[in-house]
């Protein structure tokens, strides 16, 4: 070889060399966010532990976020909320006067946002609506439609999963300006095998956002939606379980119906802060270390605006005990494992934007 | 330069080339699974992680092999600073573009920083660049056959 035929094949190899490897950083980034095949990433340090507080009993659940507080519900005293400041340094416990006593109270759940506050019992069914400020709550519905879970929009506007006639769930958004004439969402839930226990999941709001969310149980699957239920979305998490995978057996002699084995549970529990979707997946990647599913709760993020996956971060268990819920708000994130409330500091990294 | 003093040259780089490639694949290899997980991790690669966890070792294995054979020694050098070229695209444009950095590489290079990783890496390109152009050209291979 002549020196200037060297030096002509040694710049062509290292143009070859950087353009391959940056070329392929730009595909694997757009699978790994666009068209994910099953394949986590786990950046260092995004939701580092920074509080322990011990609350003694474990049936508490997150209630909601107020001005800087975070609130728990407890499901043996229904009555009570807990509430911390966002370092947990604070704590403070009230007690929710109801103004209308005579109703059929058996396990009343709440919920807060901004200055508000709902009390409701969805098998009863009843809704009262109370002020932060006193924690006094005045009867806003009662009867209708059976209802299971309740998601406050605003002071007036609730996202409500609702039980029809035919056992379905289906999503509505219920305003309380008219309680008679609720919205429903006909076509957010989508049936696979009964329609009762395919469609399990959990229902999120993001006031910020206006979004209405719902993440399903047993499948891949989120769909976000605006109040009105025009504009639906639908958004797959990274794992494959496109199809529900569960079996249902008819008990004919009590006349109710059960799983006929254990159901494939994809996504357990989940949080929405602004347009992040933060679901507790139970199904192990690719490439993953195994010890880490030994040790933690996996959170996947994901973007609803456009539906990608952003990254993952564990939540490690205590004393063997598992990540029971989880609350974002600002840039923390909180969990309850056992009868503690851990805050973590969320890095801006989760959202795994290329410089 | 003399022409002993250039098949030195020649035979240096490629013995060390030799050493750090097949040290690099073994390395791999003994812990694939641990490899795997890591490209897999990987801020950049992650989507290829079951490919490039094979090519990658075996691709280091193949150069060895074409640099320990007189015949395929230009070829080998040419492979082993292209192939040494995108590690240091790599480690590049991972940390001046990718949303993270990672923990650290395998084996001995675990101890080094990324930093001194690229500086390593752009120290072993320079040698595979000097010993390319320290080859034979034909006029003096021709010369060599003549006397």
């Amino acid at each position: 070889m002549k020196l200037y035929t060297k030096i002509v094949v040694l710049l062509s190899l290292t143009i070859v060399a950087i353009v391959s490897v940056g070329l392929a950083f730009r595909v694997s980034e757009n699978i790994i966010h666009y068209d994910n095949k099953f394949i986590r990433r786990f950046p260092p340090h995004v939701a580092d532990e920074f509080k322990r507080v011990e609350l003694t009993y474990n049936s508490y659940y997150f209630a909601g976020s107020s001005n800087g507080m975070i609130y728990l519900g407890n499901i043996t005293a229904p009555l009570q909320i807990m509430a911390f400041d966002t370092t947990l340094n604070y704590k403070r416990i009230y007690h929710v006067e109801l103004i209308e006593k005579d109703l059929p109270f058996r396990s009343p759940r709440i919920k807060v946002l901004g200055d508000y506050f709902y009390v409701y019992e969805g098998s009863a069914p009843y809704l009262y609506r109370g002020r932060t400020s006193n924690w006094i709550a005045a009867l806003k519905l009662r009867g209708g439609q059976y209802f299971s879970q309740v998601q406050p929009l605003d002071s007036i506007r609730l996202a409500i999963r609702y039980i029809a006639q035919n056992g379905e769930s289906i999503v509505g958004l219920l305003n309380l300006k008219d309680t008679s004439n609720v919205k429903m969402g006909t076509l957010m839930l989508e049936k696979q095998i009964d329609g009762i226990f395919d469609t399990d999941g959990s229902l999120h709001v993001s006031p910020s956002t206006g979004k209405i969310v719902y993440n399903y149980r047993y499948r891949n699957q989120y769909i976000s939606a605006d109040p009105d239920f025009k504009s639906i979305k639908r958004g797959n998490t990274i794992d494959t379980v496109a199809h529900a995978q569960i079996s249902l057996a008819k008990v004919k002699s009590h006349d109710y119906t059960t799983f006929s084995k254990p159901p494939l549970i994809v996504n357990k529990v989940s949080a929405l802060h602004n347009n992040f979707l933060f679901v507790n997946s139970l199904l192990p990647g690719q490439f993953e270390p195994e010890g880490l599913w030994k040790n933690a709760s996996i959170i996947d993020v994901y973007d609803i605006i456009d539906q990608t996956y952003r990254s993952s971060f564990p939540i490690y268990h205590i004393e063997g005990k598992k990540l029971k819920e989880v609350f974002v708000i600002g840039s923390k994130v909180y969990a309850l494992i056992d009868t503690k409330l851990v805050a973590h500091t969320l890095r801006d990294d989760f959202r795994q934007v290329s410089k | 330069m003399k022409p002993s003093v250039k098949a030195v040259i020649i035979d240096t780089v490629c013995w060390l080339y030799i050493l750090l490639f097949i040290y690099a694949a073994v390395s791999k290899l003994l812990d694939f699974e641990n490899f795997r997980i890591q490209i897999g991790q990987s801020p950049m690669l992650s989507s290829f992680a079951g490919i490039i966890s094979w090519i990658v070792p075996s691709g280091e294995l193949v150069i060895a092999g074409l640099l320990a054979t007189p015949r395929t020694r230009r070829a080998g050098l040419l492979g082993a600073y292209t192939l040494m070229a995108m590690f240091t695209a790599y480690i590049f444009i991972m940390l001046n573009y990718s949303a993270f950095v990672p923990c650290s590489c395998g084996g001995v290079l675990e101890k080094m920083t990324w930093d001194q990783h690229l500086l390593f890496n752009i120290a072993f390109l320079v040698l595979a660049i000097v010993a390319v152009l320290a080859l034979p050209t034909k006029y003096e291979h021709q010369r060599k056959l003549t006397i």
